[in-house]
Order: structure tokens, then sequence, then C-alpha cells
């Protein structure tokens, strides 16, 4: 329960923060392997959402192990599946034992356990953050690839696609469009508020999720980079019609939520107008990734009725 | 004020500073407490003071102990001056005097009427006047002396107590302080004195209580209580006595330590 | 007549001044403009551009509207806590000094700041203050006792400077070991990072919830503290002479003992530890009252909540990309402050 918080932070942080540094490489780095002559027998994964690619896309038996991580149902979505499979720590002595003959792991953490499995010419997988819907896509296809299930990997891509066409197909022909005659209202605002008083800039995997979904992020149109601090009374007065954040059960307790906690963000927004996500849904490259945009955009839908109907209450005079 | 101490028994751990020491002090009267290094003269000021509780014995304060009249009732009667005392902070000479009138202050600064008056008094008594506005860390040995017995002065309180006032003092000074202290007597108050300088205390006080080892070896006046047996015995040493003038009084000056065999010089008359 | 060793006369420079001071009403009354004064400027300063005459108009009309809310929810909090916070440290710190007869006491340099500090994190990251909300201050006060508690024990009587000092290390040491043990176990992997707030202190996005839970706990140890002055003033003189002047000594101790545990505990709880305001205030402060220890309390308040006040204001109003932290702004002024003085008391004792 305590560690499901850590990871649940840690991901959603790597996630929406750090790939500032991937921004210039939206295809993804990877270890540049070449097809396996033959298909990987001993599975080993070291990296959260490497848990869940490799999880959903192996065959069956030949993982030897994952993270520890992914037997927690709030940040992984293959809770279930882990549980028949050992987990690891990311430790050296861990892996090495396992003779695996495909390590996937991710680009930024266990860095010296990948360095020492590629001394012991281990062929290792490394996967960075995807930020954005195709960079994803592309990370799906590359590891069935690797895992000799390119099948899979294309079934996958294919089902995604077309989730994804039916939630925006779903969104274009809301009740407001069908109204003959009335122009479209203008896409909700939504702001992404993290732990720290974190969001989420252009340029990020969030980012292209809350657009697809039907919305504006505040974060891009105030220009803060991919890793910036919204302060509080600027969240306030820019009025945005959603507020998301993480469903974290904020216990055990860190200064770093309190934020989320204060009574004026309660008094700002109605219920309504505070969606929460589920972390696991996007904080890696699968196909939750999908729900996670149909949930932005039924909640965008909803914003864009509530606009349409309902009279603004009168706000002060704030200037721009 | 009188002062009656009975019967004061005081133990540090097991070694007993005070054994069943019983004085008295009658006002009007300059009660001098001598005595070697170690006999425990500040131990029993103290006591006298109020500020340390006796194991055994009382002290009362005409006939009443300090817990029936009250501590706030007792610090406004009864003023003590610490031995080799100093002052935290670097007031000036008129704020430290002013200290003296702290029993006297109401709880939240209330006005404290004769407060001017008295510490006017206690300046002028202690011909520091015209020092009032100088800081005391500008002040020689003498003047700080001075002025935190004009602090004690202030509080205008029947007794005062004075723990070896004069034990760092030039000899100008030393005579300057037991006058002002004699005055106080003469003017009603009980004064009670350590000293270590016999023959200011020979010459100033009234009586003498001579303390040896933690109990009283003899009390009296000056010269039933400074025989020569009792210097040779108390303080090992033997004493000048010299005359100035028929009126005056004897002056004892320790002259020669004493060892078992040594012959014993006349001073000549 | 010789200064005895165990009533340090500090170092002051001998040269004769008139120690005097300002009139007290005059000082008071300077400090409590000053005070308004700020007060006004930090509602105004902020993030987010807010027009503070008409928000203020919209909430004496009882309106509800944005910019009541960021007023009323975020600044007037922030503003209230400097205040508090701020004349807590003054005071405390100007208590202590008196108490102990050393310039250089303060909260933060005793020890008293970073223990409270401990005890508030254990009451936070343990889950307690989620349950309990008042756990939260009463950890940074059990943690703030038990510092004057253990300074007393080891500084208490008669103590010199070296010694105070020492102890003052010993406690902040301990406390500081204990607090990044305490926040490494805790279960969060962000306690670790938030160290810095504990440490340093910060008055940003605090909530009128902070103010409610602290308030009460700090007006008492206010209270009590400030009424401490005459005692303090006759322990000017020495313990002995202090008791003969009628001032019930055990009683004294535990009054400010307490004072300050709740002051600055209930104040670092919620803020963090903010350093050197109970060093900077009394000590530029005492030459304009005649160095008078009674006199010195309620102006070191004051002027404890005026520099707390004006450094918020810095904060927010220097154009950095991340909000400094507010004991970084302090610890700016009153670190080379320190320094001086050590130099200062170092030249006295040598000359």
């Amino acid at each position: 329960m305590r560690l499901r918080t850590s990871i649940a932070a840690l991901g959603w942080w790597i996630c929406s923060g750090v790939p500032a540094l991937a921004q210039g490489h939206a295809a993804g780095i990877s270890a540049g392997l070449p097809p396996p002559a033959t298909v990987p027998q001993r599975i080993v994964s070291m990296n959260l959402c490497a848990d869940e690619l490799v999880l959903r896309l192996a065959a069956p038996g030949t993982v030897r192990s994952v993270t520890w991580l992914a037997r927690d149902p709030l940040i992984s979505n293959v809770a279930r599946q882990a549980q028949q499979v050992p987990v690891n720590r990311g430790l050296a002595e861990e892996i090495v034992p396992l003779q695996p003959d495909l390590v996937v792991a991710g680009t930024y953490t266990t860095r010296t356990t990948v360095a020492l499995l590629k001394r012991l010419k281990v062929p290792v997988l490394e996967l960075d953050v995807p930020s954005n819907l195709s960079a994803a896509l592309q990370q799906i296809r590359r590891v069935a690839d690797a895992l000799g299930r390119s099948a899979e990997g294309a079934a996958m891509v294919a089902d995604m696609e077309a989730a994804l066409a039916r939630v925006q197909a779903g969104s274009k022909s809301g009740p407001e469009a069908d109204r003959a005659g009335a122009a479209p209202s203008p896409r909700p605002v939504a702001a992404v508020y993290s732990p720290n008083g974190f969001t989420v800039g252009a340029g990020s995997m969030v980012h292209e999720l809350l657009t697809r979904a039907g919305l504006r992020n505040l974060a891009a149109e105030r220009r803060i980079d991919n890793y910036g601090r919204l302060p509080l009374e600027l969240l306030l007065v820019a009025q945005p019609d959603l507020l998301i954040m993480n469903a974290i059960d904020d216990r055990p307790p860190a200064l770093a939520y309190e934020v989320l906690r204060h009574p004026a963000l309660r008094q700002a927004f109605r219920p309504a107008q505070i969606v929460t996500v589920p972390p696991a849904w996007w904080t890696c490259a699968g196909p939750h990734l999908v729900d996670a945009i149909a949930l932005l955009a039924r909640a965008a839908q909803e914003a864009q009725a509530q606009q349409g109907s309902a009279t603004r209450s009168a706000h002060a005079a704030v200037p721009p | 004020m009188r002062l009656s101490a009975c019967d004061i028994t005081v133990r540090a751990g097991a070694t007993p500073l005070l054994r069943g020491v019983s004085i008295d002090a009658a006002p009007g009267e300059l009660l001098g407490l001598i005595g070697p290094n170690g006999a425990g003269k500040s131990t029993l000021m103290r006591v006298l003071a109020g500020v340390r509780a006796a194991d055994q014995g009382q002290v009362l304060y005409d006939a009443r102990t300090a817990a029936q009249i009250g501590r706030r009732a007792l610090a406004q009667r009864l003023a003590y001056l610490p031995q080799g005392g100093g002052s935290a902070w670097p007031l000036n000479v008129e704020a430290l005097v002013a200290l003296g009138r702290v029993p006297h202050r109401g709880a939240f600064g209330a006005a404290d009427e004769a407060g001017p008056a008295a510490i006017a008094r206690a300046l002028d008594a202690t011909d520091l006047s015209a020092l009032r506005t100088r800081t005391v860390t500008t002040l020689s040995g003498g003047e700080l002396a001075r002025a935190l017995l004009a602090r004690t002065l202030a509080v205008d309180g029947d007794a005062l107590l004075a723990d070896e006032p004069v034990a760092a003092l030039d000899p100008c000074h030393q005579l300057e302080v037991m006058g002002i202290l004699r005055q106080r007597a003469d003017a009603g108050g009980t004064v009670i004195v350590v000293l270590h300088d016999l023959a200011l205390a020979a010459r100033f006080c009234d009586r003498l209580v001579l303390l040896h080892g933690g109990s009283v070896a003899a009390q009296g006046r000056p010269d039933d209580v400074l025989t020569d047996e009792r210097l040779a015995q108390v303080y090992r040493v033997r004493a000048l006595r010299l005359r100035p003038d028929l009126a005056s009084p004897a002056a004892v000056l320790p002259w020669q330590r004493v060892a078992s065999t040594e012959p014993f010089l006349e001073a000549s008359p | 007549m010789t200064r005895s060793a165990s009533v340090p006369v500090t170092a002051w420079p001998p040269r004769s001044r008139r120690a005097t001071g300002a009139s007290p009403r005059l000082l008071l009354g300077a400090l409590a403009v000053a005070l308004l004064a700020l007060l006004v400027v930090s509602l105004g300063v902020g993030r987010a551009p807010l027009d503070l005459a008409a928000a203020a108009a919209q909430w004496w009309r009882g309106e509800q509207t944005l910019a009541t809310l960021v007023l009323t929810e975020l600044r007037v909090p922030r503003a209230l806590l400097a205040i508090l916070v701020g004349g807590s440290l003054g005071l405390a710190g100007a208590a202590l000094q008196g108490l102990l007869r050393n310039p250089l006491a303060e909260p933060g340099i005793v020890g008293v700041s970073s223990c409270a500090a401990l005890g508030a994190v254990i009451a936070f990251y343990s889950g307690w203050s989620v349950a309990v909300p008042l756990a939260l201050p009463f950890g940074g006060i059990a943690g703030a006792l038990l510092a004057v508690l253990l300074l007393y024990a080891l500084a208490g009587r008669n103590a010199g400077t070296l010694t105070l000092i020492l102890a003052g290390v010993a406690i902040n040491g301990f406390a500081g070991a204990a607090t990044a043990l305490a926040l490494n176990l805790a279960p969060n992997p962000y306690a670790v990072t938030e160290i810095v707030f504990w440490m340093m202190g910060s008055l940003s996005d605090r909530s009128m919830t902070h103010v409610q839970v602290a308030a009460p706990l700090i007006l008492l140890g206010l209270g009590l503290l400030a009424t401490s002055g005459r005692a303090l003033d006759a322990l000017t003189l020495g313990e002995d002479a202090a008791i003969s002047l009628g001032v019930p000594l055990a009683r004294l101790r535990a009054q400010l003992v307490l004072g300050t545990a709740l002051a600055v505990g209930a104040s670092v709880a919620i803020v963090g530890a903010v350093g050197f305001v109970g060093l900077v205030v009394p000590h530029l402060l005492r030459p304009l009252v005649g160095h008078q220890p009674s006199r010195l309390l309620l102006p070191s308040a004051l002027g404890g909540a005026v520099l707390v006040q004006a450094a918020d204001i810095a904060v927010r109003s220097i154009p950095l990309g991340a909000e400094l932290k507010l004991g970084v702004v302090t610890a700016l002024l009153g670190a080379p402050f320190f320094l001086w003085l050590v130099l200062r008391l170092r030249q006295e004792s040598a000359g």
C-alpha cells in the first residue's frame, strides 16, 4: 500500500517531468537491437512500463521476472498477471542468476545493473518514456519485435488505434455539435495538478492525451514547459474548466500533497470539475492510455455541456 | 526588622556546611559575620536572605517565617547583596539601581510611586548621582561595587544583607562602603555583613559572629570575640592591637601566622 | 571588585554610551506602524494579479468571488502566519536571552527549532496529524520542549557562552540526524526531499486551517513569554539576587520553557524551522531599549513579525523561477550577522 503510492508518485514524476529530455526523440531511443535470431525464452523486465508490455505481449512461460511494482494494482495494469511471475528489484544480483536472454529496462533507472548486464553481453532493450502517442505505439511495436511477437504487437496497436478513433469520433459528435446552426463551444481548458503543484506542459504524453480528449492544456497556453510548477494563485485565477489530478490515496502523507488538499481548491472548483485519473492509466505506454483519453473526453463533454447551458457566476474582474 | 536564625543546619550531600547555627540581629545593629575560608559564612547569608532553604532550623523575620510573610513582601523588606555580583547586560547605572525596585513594581509595570525617590536617595548615598547615565561596563571596580550596593539600598527595606561587599576594593572605597553600611544601621536598619578584613570588622560592627567549620565559635562585641586565643585557634594568626587614641576602639591587625613555638610579638602602644 | 564569571558581563565595547534607549512608546508605535504597512503590502503581493482594494471591498460586502477567495484563503493565512511565527521567534529569542543571560541564545542556534521540526516530522509522516490535525503542532511543541529541557540540563545554570553554543551544536546535531532518519524511514518517497521545507521553512500555500490549528497555541505561548519581563530584569543581577528580589525562579523557568515550547513548537510545525530571527531582532533592538530585558520583549515580538513579513514579501517579489524558501532569506541576513557578532565578541574578549 505504501509502495504503490511511492511508485505511483515516481512514475507520475518520471512520465510527466522527465520527458523534457526526450523532447527531441519522439521516436524514442532503444539499444538498437536487431530482431532476435531466436525468440527469447527467458525475459526479464526491470521497469514498470516494460513490465506491462512484456506481460501483455510475451509468450506464456517466457517471462522470468518482472519488477515488484507490477503487482500493485494502483500503479500497474497487469497486477493480476504479475502475481504469477517472480519479482525483482532491479538489482544485478537478482537478474544475473536468472540468465536472461533478453532484459527490458528503462533508460533512466537501474543504470548500474544495465551497465553490468551489457558487459556480460546480455541483450538489453532500453525503453525511454514516450512523450506522445505515436512514440508510445512505436515503442509497443519495438518491444513486440524484440520479443519475437510482432503480430501480437501489431494487434495491440491496431486495437488501440481503433479505440482511439471511437473515442474521438464520439467527442466530435457530441450533443453540442449536433444542434444545427449552433457554433461549437470552445474546447474546455483543463489544468493538470500534481503533488508539489507541478503541472505538465506541451510536448509531454499527458498533454497529448488532453488534446486528443478535446481539452486545452492550461499549462501549454501559459507556455509552461514540460516540467514546471503552477503556483496555486495562478491556477485559481486562470479558472480552468477542469482540474485533473492523479487518483492517489494520499496516505502515507507527504507535504507534496498538501497543496492538492488546499481548501481554496475545494472552494474554487465544483466536485464535477475535478477529474481524477488512475495513475496506472497514463503512466506507461499501453492500452490503458486510450482509457485515460476516454475518461478525459467524457469529462470534456460534460464540461462543454455545462458551459453551454449554465450561466457563469459573476467573477470579480481580474486583469489577465 | 529583627532577624533570628534558629539552629540552622545545611548539608551539601553528606557534608554539613552549617551545624546548629543560631544568630540574632536587631534593628539599628551592624552585625559582622566573620570566619576563615570555608567556614560557611556565605551559606549562612544565603539562608538568612531566604535564597537557600536550610535542611533544619528556620529563619524568623520579626518572629515570622518567610512563608508566612510571603515572597514578595519579604523581598520588599529585605535586600541581599550577593558576593561578586555583576550585571549581565550593560545597563546604565540608574537602570541598575532601579532593579532594586522590582519587588515594588506591579506585575505589568504598574507604577511604583516611591520608586524614583528611593532610587535618587540610593544614588545619593553612594555618591553616584553624577554617574547615573553611565553604562555599568564603563565603571571602575569601586564604582560598580557602589552601584550594586545602591541597588540594595533602593529596595528601601528594613534589612540589608551584604556578602563581602568590600573584598576587591581599594582602602578608600572600603571605608566608603563600610561607612554607608554604618549609616544604614544607625538609621534603624538591620545590617548583616560578611567580612574578611578583621580590622574593618572590629572597627565598624556592633557585634560579631565568628564562624568556624560550620558552627558558631563566638559571638558578641568585637573585643570579646577577637581575643588572642580565638584568633590563634580559628584564624591561626596573631594580631597587633593599635589604639590611635584613647577615644577610638583598638584596631586589630593580623600580623603573624601562628606556629606552635613562635614567640609572641608585642607592639609598642 | 571582580566581575564574577558566573554572571558574565558580555563583552560590549567599553565606550561611554548613553544607554537610556528610545522612549518605549515611540519604539512600539514605530514597529506597529511598520507591521501594519507590511501587512497591507503582503496582502497585495502574489503570483496572481489582484486588485487588493476591490477584493477587500467585495469581501466587506460579503460577496464570494475569485478575488476574495485568493485574498481570504491564500493571502490572509500567509500574512497572519508571518506575524504569528515572526512574533514567536522574536519574543522567544528575547526571552531565552534574558533567561540564559546570553545574547547568543536563540531558538535556532540552541536547537529548539530543529527539535521542534523533528517532533513535527514524526507527527506528520506517521499519519497522526492526518487523523488528528492538532497532532502536528503538538508534535512540534513536544520536540521544542525536549530541546529546551536538554538545553537547560546542559547549559542552564551560569553557563558561559562556550557551553551554551556547544549545547546548541549538540542538540542541533541530534535533531538534524534524527529528522533525516525519520524522513528516510517515512513511507512516502517525497519525504526525503521535503527535508528542505522542515529545515528552511516556507509560508507558501498555507491555509486558514493551519492558522486555526496553530494560532491558539502560539498565542498561549506568547502570553506566557510576555509576562516574564519583571523576573528577567531581576535575573540581570544573577540568580541569587533575583531570588532575593522575589523572583520565583523555578516557576519562571517553567513559564519560559513552556512558553518557548508552545510558541516556537507550533510555529515550526506549520511553517518549518526559520532561523536567525530570534538572534537578529533582539540584538538590533536591545540598545534602543536600554538593554533592559523587560523592555525588549514586546518590541522583539513586533520586530520579529516585521522581519518575517518583510522576508516573505521579498520571497514572493524576487522573480526567480522557484519560490525561495523563507529560511533562506533569513539565513542570508542572519548568518553573516551571527559571524559578525562572534567576531566582535572575540575582539572584545581579547582586547
